[in-house]
């Protein structure tokens, strides 16, 4: 299908006996939004890694737009059009910017690798404008910045690259809860102009809601429920998902019966 | 980050808690520095112009440190020898820093049967004492400073490339160097770039200790007569030279020199710790 611009077809990886991914397929259309739910230890980051290509699947295979993406190969060419697929926002923008560079030196040593002869005064200036940085923020260094200005940074060095799809390993996880609003409203806005390819990857059903349009549910490693967004928090099928909606606290929420039925599954 | 630094027995309980040790050790090293570079301008007399009239002379106005057994004027030759005995030990930290830096970077990143390799090899290197390493290199090579210089830099790499090896490990752990990878940059450049100024202080803060060290070991080559050749104004050659002087009550051509080795090599001390103390506070 060419309309699909990622798709995971029976992905497997073990660390020893434990089986992290463990048949795991999904597509993601062009433009679209996918999220991968899952509590601690269910195989999402792994799930995630894998498409990025800094784990490699033991069985199965990720296809970019119907083109398999294959291992890490050699070359600086195959290389920079790997990078161009698939890019990726981590949890902690602290830690996955480099201490030492300032925001303008991290988005332009990622435009003179992919596009050295690009126009990169502007390019700059628009990819802080497009994450809602002033060129103010330019100079600073990660450790300057507030939590949700370091997650912009880190979108936009995503975004310099102009990926195809944009995987977001619980991007907004170490935010506190406003800026995590801002972050996800500027992702949804990102993606209304871009038609860049979303992949969730979430402990939060919050933010599914807000930001995906279908979404798999994770456990031990396996794919237990699938489907549009809407409908399987409306109606979730799965005694899994069921939990995981009566997990979020809310006025009338008995933590110890939840704990008895996760006891029980 | 939990960087351990080689220090040897006697000189890791040197504290540096105290700030003014610190100041005193920095000012130390700046003064010998200053002393090395500016030796030349500086001299009153020629070190190697023989006065044998003058010979074991004490101090006076003219001599202001007194003259050695051979009629040298020893103020001179300190100065002088501060090049030659800080200049060898320089050369033996850039060239064991650069190797070891390479060597321990490799292992680190690449892992694997590389890793084994280099780090086996280090690890041989280890068990040779630099001194005797030395010895042996000087009696193939011969005498000048090259040999001594080249042999214990090689008897310095595995303090720096384990050193290096370590950081690399935890270095490329952190997710801003997977970030650099799904970027699409080759592992040379995210290495150089951007792990290397990372893990950069650490390792200049052992070189520097290292440095301490190399002045001790080099003036011990050149007391046992290996390294420097004769004539060259030289800390340990000094204390050579002046042995004999000692035993006729005439000990300061000897003595101060002694004491100048075991001041650099102290100061040095300090301050490598000192910065690698600041050093490991900085990083989260």
């Amino acid at each position: 299908m060419p309309d699909n611009v990622l798709e995971a077809v029976g992905l497997h990886r073990a660390y020893g006996s434990v089986r992290a991914v463990d048949d795991v397929s999904f597509t993601l259309p062009e433009g679209g939004s996918l999220g991968i739910v899952g509590e601690s230890g269910s195989g999402k980051t792994t799930t995630a890694r894998i498409i990025v290509g800094l784990e490699q699947a033991d069985a199965g295979d990720v296809l970019v737009r119907g083109q398999a993406r294959g291992a890490r190969r050699r070359g600086r060419a195959a290389r920079l059009a790997r990078a161009r697929e698939v890019q990726m926002v981590f949890q902690d923008p602290l830690l996955s910017l480099d201490p030492r560079a300032s925001v303008e030196q991290v988005l332009r040593e990622t435009l003179s690798l992919h596009f050295p002869d690009a126009d990169h005064d502007r390019r700059v200036r628009e990819l802080l404008d497009q994450v809602g940085l002033g060129t103010r923020a330019a100079d600073a260094r990660p450790r300057q910045l507030s939590g949700g200005q370091r997650q912009r940074v880190a979108i936009a060095r995503a975004l310099a690259v102009e990926p195809a799809v944009l995987v977001l390993d619980e991007a907004v996880a170490a935010l506190d809860v406003s800026v995590q609003a801002q972050i996800l409203n500027l992702l949804a806005d990102i993606r209304e102009e871009t038609r860049i390819g979303y992949l969730f990857i979430t402990h939060d059903l919050g933010v599914v809601r807000c930001v995906t349009d279908d979404v798999i549910v994770m456990r031990r490693g396996r794919v237990v429920e699938a489907g549009p967004t809407a409908e399987v928090l409306a109606a979730p099928r799965h005694p899994y998902t069921r939990l995981l909606l009566e997990s979020v606290p809310r006025p009338g929420w008995d933590p110890e019966a939840i704990a008895a039925a996760r006891r029980a599954l | 980050m939990t960087a351990v630094l080689t220090r040897r027995p006697g000189l890791s309980k040197l504290r540096t808690g105290r700030s003014p040790l610190h100041l005193i050790c920095l000012g130390l090293v700046a003064l010998v520095t200053a002393a090395a570079l500016l030796a030349p301008w500086l001299v009153p007399y020629d070190p190697n112009a023989v006065d044998l009239a003058n010979a074991l002379a004490a101090p006076s106005p003219e001599h202001l440190l007194g003259v050695d057994a051979a009629g040298r004027d020893t103020f001179s030759r300190l100065l002088l020898g501060a090049r030659t005995s800080l200049l060898g030990p320089l050369g033996v930290v850039v060239f064991s820093t650069v190797a070891g830096v390479a060597v321990g970077m490799a292992a680190g990143w690449r892992g694997g049967w590389l890793d084994s390799v280099l780090s086996r090899s280090t690890e041989l290197v280890f068990a040779f004492p630099g001194m005797l390493l030395a010895i042996l290199i000087i009696s193939i090579h011969g005498e000048g400073l090259l040999a001594p210089v080249v042999a214990l830099s090689i008897a310095y790499l595995p303090y720096v490339s384990r050193l290096t090896r370590s950081l690399v490990l935890a270095e490329r752990e952190r997710p801003y160097v997977s970030a650099y990878q799904v970027q699409g940059h080759s592992a040379l450049q995210i290495c150089l770039r951007h792990v290397l100024p990372n893990i950069a202080p650490v390792v200049l803060a052992q070189s520097t200790i290292n440095f301490g060290y190399a002045l001790m070991d080099l003036a011990g080559l050149s007391f046992l007569g290996l390294g420097v050749p004769a004539l060259t104004p030289d800390w340990g050659r000094m204390v050579f030279d002046g042995q004999a002087a000692i035993q006729h009550g005439y000990p300061l051509s000897a003595i101060l020199p002694c004491v100048f080795i075991v001041l650099t090599v102290v100061a040095f001390n300090v301050v490598g710790e000192r910065w690698a103390d600041r050093v490991a506070r900085r990083t989260p």
